[in-house]
């Protein structure tokens, strides 16, 4: 039992401000344990597991390292009976604690399910956001074709002269397409090429996009890729 | 109804918005226990009715009642946000536990809270109550209770037990 929990990592999921408690309330869940009457040392695998695997906010990791902290406190008294006592004051604490916290948790989910469910309204409520009337009693100006035609020669005059083109040179990089056609022309002159050699002197932009395009060949096994170790001479061999 | 219940009525009546308790005890010039009383005459005088009263250890405001909510959800728009549970876990501690400390809220749900707060409190879901010291304590609005249908925190499932706990006082008091 033990070393099935060890080593599958449950599907958790867990909002970013939920804490520690919630976490091994859902472990607990998932293992279909109590944790009033099971021992907390069952749970310390897959609680470290899910801190390390995922990335929790820095405004609470402090609050689960502690949680952890007593787990595995927990668990160095099973594997050592001979220090064995009885469980100190922190132990206790984080299983009382618990238990109140669950209590909290369980209502929390009732309520969330009442949510708006009947909801009562204030005064207005359906006034808001409503069509307003006009604030002053300015009485509308006598409008004519003229004034109305001068109006809007008056937008006019006021739209800004469309900006000028400015002139950017910005070196083009060579399209993927380029650079699949690149190495497979010179592959069918040669049977092989060193990679390092065939991009030198091109742009960053350029070798990375060469390093793309051969993963992809060697995908489609369209090349097979030779390496001795990292960022050694890197042998493209067409297959 | 006293005279004091019918003016208050009157003032809830005719602000339309929750109204501090307070501010309405110095309107009236009467002490603001008496404000209390007064609002249980209000509440229970309202029983049966469209309105209702909701109130919070410092706001009372008049609102519909649960007897018509169904009807009027009807014309509600459904597209506000939810709670998220974590939101709706630090709410579920403040409304059983309030007037609290950040510091308690922590405890209890073995967290920091401080984001979650802040942004409660932006919703317009908790209140701040600033005290002579340098702690502040929270505590639901009414908007909470009113998004849930209720009238006063008592309506809470399981209130008397969760809110008053030895257990969990003895606990809070241990950490300090």
């Amino acid at each position: 039992m033990m070393i099935g929990m060890q080593s599958v990592l449950p599907e958790v999921h867990i909002e970013q401000y939920e804490g520690p408690y919630d976490l091994l309330v859902e472990l607990a869940k998932k293992e279909q344990v109590k944790l009033a009457d099971i021992s907390l040392k069952e749970l310390t695998d897959s609680f470290l597991a899910y801190i390390k695997e995922y990335e929790i906010n820095s405004e609470i990791i402090g609050s689960f390292l502690i949680v952890a902290s007593t787990l595995l406190l927990i668990k160095a008294r099973q594997m050592l009976p001979s220090v064995q006592s009885e469980e100190d004051e922190e132990v206790l604490h984080l299983r009382q604690r618990l238990a109140e916290y669950e209590k909290f948790r369980e209502v929390s989910e009732a309520l969330r399910t009442r949510w708006k469910l009947h909801e009562l309204l204030p005064a207005h409520y359906f006034a808001e956001g409503e069509f307003s009337e006009p604030q002053n009693d300015d009485s509308m100006p006598d409008i004519t074709s003229l004034s109305l035609a001068a109006a809007l020669h008056n937008l006019i005059d006021r739209i800004p002269p469309a900006p000028q083109p400015s002139a950017h040179l910005t070196r083009r990089g060579r399209s993927l397409q380029e650079i699949f056609a690149l190495f497979r022309d010179r592959l069918e002159l040669a049977n092989k090429l060193v990679f390092q050699e065939t991009v030198h002197g091109s742009s960053r932009q350029d070798q990375a996009l060469s390093f793309l395009a051969i993963l992809e060949m060697a995908r489609k096994n369209s090349v097979r890729l030779e390496q001795e170790d990292a960022f050694s001479t890197l042998t493209v061999h067409k297959l | 109804m006293t005279s004091l219940a019918q003016h208050i009525e009157a003032l809830l009546f005719t602000a339309g918005e929750a109204v501090l308790l307070s501010e309405m005890a110095q309107i009236l010039n009467v002490q603001e226990a008496e404000i209390v009383l007064a609002l249980q005459e209000i509440s229970n005088a309202l029983q049966g009715q469209g309105i209702a009263l909701v109130t919070t250890a410092t706001h009372a405001q008049l609102v519909t009642s649960q007897s018509v909510a169904e009807f009027l959800a009807q014309f509600l728009s459904q597209d506000d946000k939810e709670l998220s549970r974590a939101a709706m876990e630090t709410l579920s501690v403040i409304a059983y536990r309030g007037p609290i400390s950040r510091y308690d809220i922590d405890t209890i749900r073995g967290v920091d809270s401080r984001r979650m707060i802040r942004q409660l409190l932006l919703r317009g879901l908790l209140r701040q109550i600033r005290t002579a010291g340098q702690t502040s304590l929270y505590d639901i609005s009414e908007e909470f209770l009113m998004k849930l249908g209720m009238t006063n925190k008592k309506e809470l499932p399981e209130f008397a037990s969760l809110s008053i706990s030895e257990h969990l006082n003895r606990l809070l008091e241990e950490t300090k």
